[in-house]
Formats: structure tokens, sequence, C-alpha cells
């Protein structure tokens, strides 16, 4: 695994959002746009609520699907970069 | 639908919901009924943990997914008007489906609601309303008075934002069972509690004045109350943080105990579980001046007529004729 940020990363609380099965609804407040996260992404969105650095969610994130956290870390990195673009989620010490 | 189908998907996960239906759950004959009932949370629920079989689960999953692109739609919608409110200090209080979906039952997704509903204080209701009408929302109804607005009014409706519904709320319930709840008590502090939503601490009831508000919703609302609401009386009966004495002096000090039973016996024929409060419940018996003032609930025509006559009769002799008066201003009984 390369070297992932140190600062913390976390769902943004200013964030609306509902579960529809093993999807993710999310809507950023004043935005009409309805971002969908599907299965592996809503595991995502559940770990994100809580902040924590990049390196310990990729590490949840291989545990909770029994895969080795360097296959997945630039998956994970590249999903949370979308949502940091999409504001619903925030990047902080 | 049958009742019995219905009562099995609206009773899901109760302590004494029904466990199975013999009918099985076709979406082309009950999923209409369902979501005008305001389940198609706890149906999806349901199914996904394999107690209801559905024979189309992908048309309940669209159903529901479509329901919670709309709850967040308005949540988005009600957080705007709430932080419009209270910028120029207007005291407001969440009520009802929102604040109802984050406070009872296993998860937010379960619970589906149709509009937005705030509690403002009856002085305050005009201004409110005009606060919001400022920032592009309209009445669906024209205002009688400010007068029966400020004083009598259940609520006001105003037609915002993607063209939701809002509802500013002044008291509980329409007719005179709205008339004789203390507003001061709606705003008192051992009743009021937060929710966060949307990363906004959104003042709302605590759970006492919840239960109270849903029974007489489910009492006095609808003719026939949604299943939905019902259950919200379920729930909230099975808050280990409940005080059935704070519920009963609400109740007592509104003369609203007939709704209040009414709605706990509905709650728990739909499987709420046993408590002090359904024994109560189930005892209850409505005086000869409740049954009078009941009556006028009772049908959907000539519903604010009727109410309006029945509202005299429980206001004190000093607010009659101003209640007159505000009737009359703009239209007549």
């Amino acid at each position: 695994m390369g070297a992932l940020p140190l600062d913390q990363v976390v769902a943004r609380a200013a964030v609306l959002w509902r579960r529809s099965g093993d999807q993710i609804l999310i809507r950023r407040r004043g935005n009409d746009e309805i971002v969908v996260l599907a299965a592996t992404a809503a595991s995502l969105w559940d770990c994100l609520q809580t902040p924590r650095p990049m390196a310990e969610l990729v590490d949840e994130l291989g545990r909770l699907h029994e895969t080795d956290p360097n296959q997945i870390a630039p998956d994970v990195q590249a999903a949370v970069d979308v949502l940091v673009a999409q504001q619903a989620v925030t990047l902080g010490d | 639908m049958t009742d019995e189908l219905l009562a099995h998907v609206g009773g899901w996960g109760l302590p004494n919901g029904l466990v199975s239906a013999a009918e099985p759950f076709e979406v082309s004959r009950h999923l209409s009924k369902v979501i005008g009932d305001r389940l198609t949370g706890v149906l999806h629920a349901a199914m996904v943990a394999g107690d209801i079989e559905v024979d189309e689960p992908d048309a309940v999953s669209h159903a529901h997914k479509d329901a919670m692109a709309q709850v967040l739609l308005l949540e988005d919608v009600m957080l705007e008007a709430y932080e419009s409110l209270r910028a120029v200090d207007i005291e407001v209080r969440l009520v009802k489906g929102s604040a109802l979906a984050h406070l009872v039952g296993n998860d937010p997704s379960e619970r589906v609601f149709g509009d937005t509903d705030l509690l403002v204080r009856g002085d305050q209701l005009p201004a409110a309303a005009t606060v919001l009408e400022n920032n592009s929302a309209v009445r669906i109804q024209p205002r009688v008075s400010e007068l029966f607005e400020r004083r009598f009014a259940k609520s006001v409706t105003l037609r915002w934002r993607a063209d939701t519904e809002l509802d500013l709320h002044r008291t509980l319930a329409p007719g005179p069972f709205g008339l004789m709840i203390d507003s001061d008590d709606l705003f008192a502090a051992t009743n009021t509690s937060t929710v966060s939503i949307g990363g906004v601490d959104v003042a709302t009831f605590g759970p006492e004045l919840h239960l109270v508000h849903a029974a007489m919703h489910a009492a006095l609302g609808d003719v026939t109350p949604r299943l939905g609401n019902v259950r919200d009386i379920a729930l909230l009966l099975g808050r280990s943080d409940l005080s059935n004495d704070r519920v009963m002096a609400l109740a007592a000090g509104w003369n609203a105990e007939v709704p209040l039973a009414r709605g706990i016996v509905a709650a728990t024929k739909l499987g709420a579980g046993r408590s002090g409060l359904t024994d109560w419940a189930d005892q209850y018996r409505a005086s000869s001046r409740d049954r009078r003032i009941l009556a006028c609930y009772g049908s959907r025509e000539g519903r604010f007529r009727a109410q309006a006559w029945a509202s005299l009769r429980v206001l004190p002799w000093r607010e009659r004729p101003a209640f007159v008066r505000a009737l009359t201003t703009r239209r007549g009984l």
C-alpha cells in the first residue's frame, strides 16, 4: 500500500442521507442532485460516519470485505476523492 | 387489500404485531395501499429481512428509493424553513414525520412522510408565514383572518420548494380539541428535545408530547387514520424513556384523554406492547360531553363548519366574540 494521506476523513454532518437496501442516497443541502452509493460504496459511507485516517479506513474496509487492504486502497482513495468533490466528505486534521 | 395483510405490514417488528398473513403480498394489488398508508419503508425493511414475501421485490425497492429521495428533499426544505424562522427569532418545533423518523423505529429509512410540519407560537404564526411567503412560498388557501390564524387556527399550509407542502402549525389538532391545548405546554423546556438532521440541532418535542400528538392526529385527523401514524404511536409507547405520568398529565390538562385513548387502542390493535397506558386506554370510557365533541370529527363533509360550532362550545365565554369575529372577518360560518 502506497503512502495514504494522514488527514482524518469523515462524512460531512451537513449532508442528508438515507439507506435503501444496500444503497445509500445522499443529498447535499440546497442541491437537487441525489448521489447513490451502491454495495461496497455504501459500506464505505457507513465507515465514514466516524472520523479516521485514510489508512485506518482502508484497513477497516479490507477487514469488512475480507480483502487485502493494499488491493482496495486505490479504489477507496478514488471513491473518497469523488465524495470530497461532491462535498459529501471532508478531509481534516 | 385485506386488513390482515395491511396490519401485518404496519405491525412488523412491533411486540405484538401480526407474525404472518394468510394472503401473499402482490405488488399490483397492494403496493398503492401501502404507499397511501406511509408504510413503504416498513414494507421494504420487512422484505429485506425476509419476513414478508413479495412477488415483485424490485418494484418495492424502486418505490422505497423514490420515497427516500422525497424525504431527503423534504428535510432539505424543512432545514431551510427552520433556519429562516430561527434567524428572525421565531420559536419553532419540528413535529410529526421527519422528527419521528429520527426518533422512533430502527432506522429513519423505515419512516416515510409526505410534507413538512413545523409548530410555531400562535402570536408568531402570521409572521412565520410571511417570512416564508417573502421567500417564494405560497398559501394553498386564502387567509381567513389574521386574528383567526393567531388565536384559533390549527395551521397554515404553504406550497414551497419543488412543489412540496409545508404546514406551519399553531396547535396539534383542528377544532375544539386543538383549542383546548395550552400552547405554553408545547414550548415548555420540559417538553422539548433536539434531533440532529443534516448537521443542525433541530428543536422538537420530547417523547410524551410526540405520543399525545400522534394519538390526536390518528384519532382526530383523517376519518380513517393512516397505519403509518398508528405505528408511530406503537413505537412511541415502546420507548424506555417515556413517562406515563407526564403523558397522562398533558392529556388531562388539555381534556384530550379521549383522542389519546383512541390512538393508543388503535396502536394496541396493530401490535404495540402492553403497558400501563394501554391498560388505561382499554378501560377508558368517553363521557357524553367527549362524544358530543368527537362527533364533529366523524365526517369529511362539512367538517370545518361542524368544528367551528363545536369550538364555540369549548371556548371560554370571553373568547367567543373574538372567535366569531375572526371567522366572519373574511367569510361567514
